[in-house]
């Protein structure tokens, strides 16, 4: 007999939860029709059921727990807030503890040799992933790959990134060896990027925390727009591919160096390798930084992920945005680590 | 209530470490730098890696003085000088000793150098 069922659901998160949910539960015996509404956090089905209402639903929540939905009759009760932020703000402090604690400890004062080969580009590279660089670097990707995995269900937008900042830098290491001293980099134009970076980087950080739903209509979420085009070409290159472009012209006094060592180099080649080989040795941490965004954020833990990368996020974000501004003079130095 | 304990707990520790990271000096040694007197000259000498040292510098106003920055094999943040009160910024050489004429300072005078991403700082003052 053909009935229609309407049920309640927890944990989702992303636009992407619609089509997930739809395509499981379309694959269960006996459903001919899903419906999620993710506003209303309801689900429709229509299909031929033996089953009550409520055996289905903890048949099927059974199956979704893997992702974290939970399929219930009656409406559940709204989690308290104090209950949201247990683990995330401690989780995100202590997070950012450990990473101050990593730039005073001295690891990664390394006496390298003078003349930059590729290997020390790629070691400075690695070490540079580490530094105060990651605050901005490595916070923007991780803002931007927790935002974006809200709503991709695929890696491309991460790979495309990647490849974008190997190439970028590549290419413009090469620029920059064939232009030999022609060109003068502006540290203070990079200055103000990193300014307007770390203010992005905050409000991705408030977003993710998600303790604004309230404001969200009136708009505070700002790069909201930006970031809908960002995923309508999920299946796309260009918008992930320019922001990898783009943070070869994000302050760190590494890429600096190394900017200056391919001015000097005398040629394309050996200005791209530089760039290139140091762009690869800052892969790994910021390859673990976006796929383990996304590899979270399809996980049951996506909630706690939002928010304590949120903590982690906003962290970075005024330590980048106040340092940036002592570093262009207008206020005083707040952090010297 | 369970929870809340949890929260509160795990807030406090979290604080409390945090605080230690921040407050605790920081673990330089053999950098060199300090403060010398030349020919009617004074002479400042930081060592610019991995931030600066000695990060705090007390000066004689009304003196000329020459500040004289180290790098040694500095690739990072710390190579990349502003000192805005002069309106100084260069791009240190990897290894070297580069030099800054300050104009003489009066007393109470203080001036601050930091990388350009402003992560790391140095001030001098003057008394």
């Amino acid at each position: 007999m053909k009935k229609t069922f309407q049920f309640h659901i927890t944990g989702t998160h992303c636009s992407a939860c619609k089509i997930m949910i739809e395509d499981i539960l379309a694959d269960e015996p006996g459903v001919e029709k899903v419906a999620v509404n993710l506003m209303k956090k309801e689900v429709t089905i229509e299909g031929n059921f033996e089953e009550d209402e409520k055996t289905l639903a903890e048949k099927w929540s059974k199956i979704l727990a893997k992702n974290g939905y939970q399929l219930t009759v009656e409406k559940p009760e709204p989690a308290q807030n104090h209950k949201k932020f247990t683990y995330a703000i401690p989780l995100g402090l202590l997070i950012l503890g450990l990473f101050l604690l990593l730039q005073r400890s001295g690891i990664l004062d390394i006496n390298l040799a003078d003349g930059v080969t590729k290997w020390t580009a790629l070691s400075i590279g690695i070490i540079a992933s580490l530094s105060t660089c990651l605050a901005i670097v490595g916070g923007l990707v991780l803002s931007l790959s927790a935002e974006i995995s809200k709503d991709v269900s695929s890696v491309r937008p991460f790979i495309f990134f990647h490849a974008g900042r190997l190439g970028g830098f590549a290419v413009f290491g090469g620029i920059l060896g064939v232009a030999g001293s022609f060109i003068k980099i502006s540290t203070t134009g990079s200055s103000i990027l990193g300014i307007i970076v770390s203010i992005v980087m905050v409000i991705l950080g408030l977003n993710l925390l998600d303790i604004f739903h309230v404001t969200k209509r009136f708009q505070l979420t700002l790069p909201r727009g930006m970031f809908d085009r960002l995923t309508k070409i999920e299946k796309g290159f260009f918008a992930p591919f320019i922001i990898g472009v783009g943070t070869f012209f994000l302050p760190c006094g590494f890429t600096q160096s190394m900017q200056i060592a391919a001015l000097s180099s005398g040629s394309f080649w050996s200005g791209s390798l530089i760039m290139g080989m140091f762009a690869l040795g800052t892969l790994p941490v910021l390859a673990l930084l976006s796929f383990g965004s996304f590899q979270f954020a399809h996980t049951k833990y996506a909630r706690m992920f939002f928010q304590t990368t949120g903590v982690v996020v906003i962290g970075l974000g005024l330590f980048a945005l106040l340092s940036g501004l002592a570093g262009i003079g207008l206020i005083r130095p707040i952090f010297n680590i | 209530m369970k929870e809340k304990i949890i929260f509160a707990l795990s807030l406090i520790v979290s604080v409390v470490f945090v605080f230690a990271v921040v407050s605790s000096p920081p673990g330089s040694d053999e950098k060199a730098g300090g403060i010398t007197e030349e020919n009617g000259v004074q002479v400042i000498r930081i060592f610019a890696r991995n931030g600066f040292t000695p990060k705090k510098v007390t000066a004689k106003a009304d003196m000329p003085t020459r500040l004289e920055v180290e790098t040694k094999g500095t690739y990072d943040c710390s190579s990349v000088l502003v000192i805005p009160k002069l309106s100084y910024q260069k791009n240190l050489p990897q290894t070297g000793i580069t030099e800054i004429e300050i104009p003489v300072q009066k007393k109470g005078s203080e001036i601050t150098g930091l990388c350009a991403m402003g992560m790391y700082s140095f001030s001098v003052e003057f008394l």
